[in-house]
């Protein structure tokens, strides 16, 4: 066919204009492809984040909180549980096994995570792959620490290293547990949730540590209780901040949860994960419809400033559509030659567009990791991803209809000749 | 390369269908500066040469819109090669156009970025009939730079310059072998070489009238230069043909 | 517990059957008190003289507008939430057992894979068995392997469609008689 290999010669003759145009289009097509990919990587890292857990348990809080704090490290809980309660619920028949977390301490930044040792046999993600460590093994003795991937990395921790925890979220070591230091027992191999950005240390350590912090404040240099004496001491814990539960049925759901959200001794509250989730994704809804309507409005500027573009050399371009109706083309083909010029220029800016995508994701995955904790997936396009960029390109000729018509009218009207 | 002047006037043969035959034609533009176009007879037979004079703004361009099925008349007919533009729909009017006319304007030929050669076999991308008779898709290549050869053009050189980087003389002639490729039946010349300078014209129009002379077409060209009328089978002032009846204000 | 691995192709396929099938009017589509045996004497959840088609109204105005609840005709919650005692059920619809139904109704979720929810009890009501008591043994439906279009609230009601099977599996809070495997869902819109 005559008219693309006319508009491809075009877009060439004026090839300045069109590498512009190209660039605009590919960079607001990298813009809201990159948006879905950051939202769906979003979700499905939040969602890999823990599974074969079926009840979150926590002291009385919305839902979404509960799970924030607990799996996510992000925000801290109200209130906490105690230990009493947390006996009674693991006591609970249907209960096939539990796990305490207690959240608070810090180490470099890392938050501090006090857990069971059956919590590295418990804790699933993605589906159904368990923790394993890349060396080392699970904390035996009262000190020992086993350390997430990304702790391990950025820090330069061995298995052997010795590491002082910091007492709350701060980041200066201005009250820290020195007296009390740890030794690295074990790394875990990478996950892509907030486990490798953790120190876990047993719920005997939280209490060891905090032996001398009854009051809340640190004890004076030269009163702290020697390891020793720490170590003959009763280290049951006083309270737990969640703990995770695993039933023996899912059908046994139902019980628990009422005992859990009737029990009188304390509020607490019982979620499943998915249900939180599931509300987090409707908190997060318009946001992320704002964003993606943001991206799209993007893409149709780019769009309008390609027909704008165009348009302003058709005056100039009245000459050559009289060469071509002398020659015998009809009206018809003067408008699918400019329709076709706008949709070629669409369809280069947005595969220009997804490549350049690509090779961002690919630098800046790593950057993102290491900075937010968000692992972002890099797939193929998925069917919806392709509809969109589909939709993209036959925007782009539609829209070469504005000034494909406005050349067809010129060229119904000028004829052959052109009054220049 | 040889000049020809002067050549023997052709004889029709009697019965042949005329090129061109116009009858009762009148015609007004609907701009507000129009005038009306008047033709009561006009005939051109095949392979006659003919040499219409006129100074711009006569009615020479609404002439020649009529003659290329660009603009229908008000009233009367015109044909080419027998059959009425105005029974022809006007999407098929175009390949009619492409099939049986070749046309060079006094400038601005070519588009400017196609090569010389694809400039040349652009009329028959939108005629099939035309690009067969050119040799199809595997011949036609080869008949453009013949073309171009025989207009004294070297295709080794020509064929794959782009058409904005060549002299006006030499964009006259690629658009001459644009006109003849496919032979076809009219060959419409509107004022090509009023941008040349003298000696040039008068090269280019007998090598025009060679070329047209092989192809078997006929010639129809228009300008205002009398001193070129031996050249020609017959002289038809534009004004005894059409009557320009300036428009009652 | 062995996490239960789900086919949303085949929930798909299901739908998709479903959909045709429908076109078909191939697919049974079933209420509430069909299924309660006939025979039997159960009276059916207290069924209101409603006006309103299922999912015109959410369950939110009906709990907040007594007036509204009134004109609703689908199952109500037991008036007494203090007892928990699962009320008995007078049997089971054996002869639905193998056939392709629809049901409307409410979910108790159970779990999740990725952001769908792929095993949850379907029930009359919404809450039952977790924040208000549960109903017969034959007034509930396990769904597993389930996948679909998710309702924007999981307290919407939705539409199941699947092979309904009888089969009496344990709860906490009683028994459960019928199964759907492999079900599709999709959210019934308020309008």
């Amino acid at each position: 066919m005559i008219i693309p290999r006319l508009s491809l010669k075009s877009l060439w003759n004026r090839r300045g204009m069109a590498f512009l145009t190209i660039i605009a289009v590919a960079v607001s097509v990298m813009l809201l492809l990159g948006v879905e990919k950051v939202r769906t990587g979003a979700r499905a890292s939040f969602t890999d984040t823990i599974s074969a857990t079926d009840l979150i348990i926590g002291a009385r809080s919305g839902g979404v909180q509960l799970l924030l704090y607990s799996v996510f490290r992000i925000g801290d809980a109200t209130n906490n549980v105690s230990w009493q309660s947390y006996q009674d619920i693991a006591a609970q028949p249907q209960v096939e096994w539990i796990v305490p977390l207690a959240l608070g301490d810090s180490h470099e930044g890392f938050r501090v995570v006090g857990t069971s040792v059956e919590f590295f046999d418990r804790y699933h993600y993605r589906g159904d792959r368990p923790l394993t460590f890349a060396s080392g093994r699970a904390f035996s003795d009262l000190f020992d620490a086993v350390i997430g991937a990304d702790v391990a990395a950025r820090l330069g921790y061995e298995v052997g290293t010795q590491i002082i925890v910091s007492h709350g979220m701060d980041r200066l070591g201005i009250a820290q547990h020195d007296d009390k230091p740890f030794t690295v027992s074990g790394i875990l191999a990478k996950t892509g949730t907030p486990v490798d950005r953790s120190v876990h240390i047993s719920m005997e350590a939280i209490e060891a540590i905090h032996v001398d912090w009854r009051s809340g404040a640190p004890p004076r240099p030269g009163e702290e209780t020697p390891i020793a004496e720490v170590r003959a001491m009763d280290l049951t814990p006083g309270s737990v901040t969640a703990a995770l539960v695993g039933l023996k049925s899912r059908l046994g759901i139902f019980a628990l949860q009422r005992y859990v959200n009737e029990y009188r001794e304390e509020a607490l509250t019982a979620i499943l994960p998915g249900v939180a989730l599931f509300e987090l994704w409707g908190i997060l809804g318009a946001a992320e419809t704002a964003l993606i309507a943001v991206s799209a409005m993007v893409v149709a500027t780019a769009i309008l400033g390609m027909i704008t573009t165009i348009l302003s050399t058709l005056n100039e371009r009245r000459r050559e559509m009289a060469i071509l109706r002398a020659v015998g083309a009809r009206p018809m083909h003067i408008f699918g030659l400019l329709v076709a010029e706008a949709g070629l220029l669409a369809f280069i800016g947005t595969a220009l567009g997804v490549a350049l995508l690509y090779v961002a994701l690919l630098i800046l995955r790593p950057i993102v990791d290491a900075r937010f904790g968000l692992y972002l997936p890099i797939t193929a396009p998925t069917s919806r991803e392709w509809i969109v960029l589909g939709i993209v390109v036959l925007s782009g000729f539609i829209a070469g209809a504005i000034p494909a018509l406005r050349a067809y009218w010129n060229s119904l009207a000028d004829g052959i000749i052109v009054r220049t | 390369m040889k000049v020809a002047f002067g050549d023997s006037k052709v004889a029709t043969a009697d019965g042949a269908t005329p090129v061109v035959e116009a009858a009762g034609v009148r015609f007004k533009w609907r701009r507000q500066d129009a005038f009306e176009l008047n033709i009561p007879a006009f005939k051109i037979d095949p392979r006659e040469r003919v040499l219409m004079i006129g100074p711009s703004g006569s009615g020479k361009s609404t002439f020649l819109s009529l003659l290329c099925g660009i603009a229908v008349p008000d009233a009367g007919e015109i044909r080419i090669m027998g059959t009425s533009l105005t029974s022809i729909p006007g999407s098929q009017r175009d390949r009619f156009r492409a099939d049986h006319l070749g046309i060079i304007f006094q400038m601005f030929n070519l588009v400017p970025y196609l090569s010389c050669l694809e400039n040349v076999l652009l009329p028959l991308g939108f005629a099939p009939k035309r690009n067969e008779r050119a040799g199809g898709k595997a011949g036609a290549p080869a008949e453009a730079k013949r073309l171009l050869d025989r207009l004294g053009l070297d295709p080794a050189v020509f064929a794959d310059k782009p058409a904005s980087r060549m002299s006006v003389g030499q964009q006259q002639r690629v658009a001459a072998a644009r006109a003849l490729i496919g032979r076809p039946d009219l060959i419409i010349a509107d004022e090509p070489t009023s941008s040349l300078d003298r000696d040039t014209q008068l090269a280019f129009v007998g090598l025009l009238q060679e070329e047209v002379a092989a192809a078997g077409s006929a010639l129809l060209m228009v300008s205002h230069d009398v001193s070129l009328s031996p050249m020609f089978d017959r002289v038809v002032p534009l004004k005894d043909i059409t009557r320009p009846v300036a428009e009652a204000a | 517990m062995k996490r239960l691995s789900y086919g949303p192709a085949r929930a798909l396929l299901a739908l998709s059957f479903g959909v045709a099938a429908s076109a078909q009017a191939a697919v049974l589509d079933l209420d509430w008190a069909g299924l309660i045996p006939s025979a039997a004497h159960q009276a059916p959840l207290e069924k209101r003289d409603g006006t309103l088609a299922f999912g015109e109204v959410s369950h939110f105005d009906v709990a907040a507008t007594p007036e509204l609840a009134a004109r609703v005709p689908w199952g109500a919650p037991p008036a007494n939430t203090e007892d928990w005692t699962q009320p008995p059920s007078s049997g089971f619809r054996t002869d639905l057992d193998g056939v392709e139904v629809t049901i409307k109704g409410f979910i108790t979720p159970l779990g999740f894979e990725g952001e769908q929810i792929t095993e949850f009890l379907l029930v009359p009501y919404f809450g039952a068995c977790v924040h208000v008591p549960p109903p017969p043994a034959n007034q509930i439906v396990l769904v597993t392997e389930a996948g679909g279009v998710m309702p924007d609230n999981l307290f919407d009601p939705v539409e199941v469609t699947g092979v309904l099977r009888v089969k009496v599996t344990a709860a906490d809070f009683g028994e459960v008689g019928y199964q759907m495997e492999g079900a599709a869902y999709r959210p019934l819109a308020a309008r």
